[in-house]
């Protein structure tokens, strides 16, 4: 672990080309280059969704109703009439939206923590690493059902608790890479010349975590999807007339035989979008740590 | 190793605690309790009626009082009565775990047998097609969520004129009905785990493959199945065990979702029905379940390395 096994990309002066030659990797990389496609093609089209779909995803026919995918209805019609392509992609912009605050949110207290707790050490790191123990010890979804059921269904209340039931995890492997960093040369220098704890967390350590904080936070991110709708399956996610796709999969089990495509479309969407993620999460590995190619 | 597991042991019990104090807590402070609900269901709700139950429950007590009443009562094995079903609630547990660890039992050997198979055929088949064609199927796996899967899997067997019988049977009261319920779900789950595992085990096998013994059994004229099943996959074992033990807990939250979809009365729909309806003795005691599973079958994973790796039976005795 010296200074020659660090990826060369890490150069903590130049910020924007370190950025670039990430991206340039990725595009190089033929599974990066895929996931990045995919990828874009699922944002476009949950940002566009309002022009994309050519149906409000609320809107009910009384003459439309279970009708298989068609022309004007590509992925078919729900049992009120409404059309399943437009919520599908309503439904993907849910899930992206819940994704990226829970990555966000983990990244940022979980990463923070994991930091502090792998650089100080002592008592301040024993308490925290038994907490996450505890929140260790139950699966996440168990949690995440526990809390998404006390709070009440809102968008908002499934992003805290897909949140919790994620950090634990986050905060574990950050904190073990900051303790390796901490051994290095340049923190010990920055220590004697007296630069506060924070700063050299966040000066020092941050960048050298970035790497594995993008992967991770990568895959949590497509976790964060599964749990989303896993959670609105069960009816305690996003609460309707949201279309999401949780929701969307729950409605169809009322019509497993009469109507597949109630199924096979929103779940499709799903696994789509965590297709991309995780392979953009291998490919960023695979960038980001020459070593383990 | 009597001492680490013992060691081990004590220290699941105190996070046992710590996890039943947490939920405890968050249940009381978030507004809406059992006795509103279940008045509130009847169409009766008057202050004195609600004041009434709630004494009658012990919930206008203190929290403390709450908890060490509770925690006095489990520790002598009384783990109360349903506040929603009046049953106790030890049997509703009792009877939900076997299900969920039976589903998950079978899905984590299906896994396994899948996972290895797939993962060594892969490091063997390095570079060819078939290779590349089991790490795309993997990749999928990875990514396609257990829910979608188990409904996927519904709609396929409905379209081939299969249902599933109902009602659930456990496997002794009804050994071919129970199989016919818990084959497909349990396919369902291990799918993840397969998928993961054949990836570690891919990668586990490449790495020792270039390990100096291997060149060494193999100039010694060792055929190439032993060399690989017997020297390969044995010291590729470590990690294989580790992933096998995080998965298990990604199997558990998975039977929630598939305990659903599938019908099958286990741990995960006893605590979905038990949070609807804030039925507090029975969600504490489900969570706790969890734990202990999960307490478990760490233990586990941390004793069978020393079974699998002379070197660690060493160091822990």
């Amino acid at each position: 672990m010296t200074g020659a096994a660090l990826p060369p990309a890490v150069a903590p002066a130049r910020r924007t080309s370190r950025t670039l030659a990430i991206l340039r990797g990725l595009i190089r990389d033929p599974v990066g280059c895929t996931a990045l496609v995919i990828l874009s093609v699922v944002l476009v089209a949950a940002l566009f969704a309002p022009w994309i779909a050519q149906f409000d995803p609320l809107e009910q026919s009384r003459r439309m109703i279970l009708k298989p995918p068609s022309l004007t209805h590509w992925f078919g019609t729900d049992d009120i009439g409404r059309d399943v392509f437009s919520r599908a992609l309503y439904g993907t912009r849910v899930s992206l939206f819940v994704g990226l605050m829970v990555v966000v949110l983990t990244m940022s207290t979980g990463g923070m923590i994991g930091m502090v707790s792998g650089y100080v050490g002592g008592w301040a790191d024993t308490v925290i690493q038994r907490l996450v123990e505890i929140l260790d010890t139950v699966p996440s979804l168990v949690i995440s059902l526990f809390i998404a059921a006390m709070l009440g269904p809102s968008v908002q209340n499934v992003i805290i608790a897909v949140t919790i039931g994620q950090f634990p995890r986050f905060v574990r492997v950050i904190r073990a890479e900051m303790i390796k960093v901490r051994m290095h040369d340049y923190i010990a220098a920055a220590r004697v010349i007296g630069a506060p704890g924070l700063r050299i967390i966040l000066t020092h350590g941050l960048p050298n975590l970035m790497p594995t904080a993008l992967v991770l936070g990568s895959l949590a991110f497509g976790v964060a999807i599964m749990i989303e709708a896993a959670l609105s399956f069960l009816g305690v996610g996003t609460p309707p007339p949201n279309p999401s796709l949780g929701t969307m999969l729950a409605q169809g089990t009322r019509f497993i035989g009469i109507a597949p495509w109630l199924i096979i479309f929103p779940g499709t969407m799903l696994t789509i979008s965590v297709l991309a993620l995780n392979l953009i999460g291998d490919a960023l590995r695979d960038v980001l740590d020459p070593r383990q190619r | 190793m009597l001492t680490f597991a013992l060691r081990r042991l004590v220290l699941g019990f105190l996070v046992l605690i710590a996890v039943s104090i947490i939920v405890f807590v968050t249940f009381r402070l978030v507004p809406g309790d059992v006795v509103s609900q279940q008045l509130s269901e009847a169409g009766a709700v008057t202050p004195e009626l609600l004041a009434q139950k709630r004494a009658q429950l012990g919930l206008d007590q203190p929290i403390l009082v709450q908890f060490t009443r509770w925690a006095g009562a489990v520790l002598a094995g009384d783990f109360g009565t349903s506040l929603w079903s009046a049953r106790p609630v030890f049997d509703l547990i009792g009877a939900a775990v076997v299900p969920t660890m039976q589903l998950a039992v079978v899905a984590i050997l299906i896994g396994l047998v899948l996972g290895l198979a797939s993962g060594v055929t892969s490091a063997l088949w390095r570079g060819t097609p078939g290779d590349l064609g089991l790490r795309v199927v993997s990749t999928l796996a990875l990514a396609i969520p257990q829910l979608w899967l188990g409904l996927l899997t519904l709609t396929g067997l409905a379209a081939v004129g299969y249902f599933i019988p109902l009602p659930y049977r456990t496997f002794l009261s009804d050994p071919v009905v129970n199989l016919q319920q818990v084959i497909f779900p349990a396919v369902a789950l291990s799918l993840g785990v397969a998928a993961a595992l054949s990836r570690l085990t891919r990668s586990a096998m490449l790495e020792v493959a270039e390990a100096d013994f291997m060149r060494a059994a193999r100039a010694r004229g060792v055929s190439s199945a032993t060399l690989y099943l017997g020297h390969g996959l044995k010291n590729a074992l470590i990690p294989v065990i580790t992933l096998l033990g995080t998965q298990f807990g990604h199997l558990l939250s998975g039977t929630v979702i598939i305990e659903r979809i599938f019908n099958i009365p286990g741990l995960g729909n006893l605590l979905f029905e038990a949070v609807a309806s804030r039925d507090y003795t029975v969600v504490q005691a489900a969570v706790i379940t969890y734990g202990l599973i999960t307490i478990i079958v760490n233990l586990l994973v941390d004793l069978s390395y020393g079974v699998v790796d002379p070197r660690v039976r060493e160091r822990l005795s």
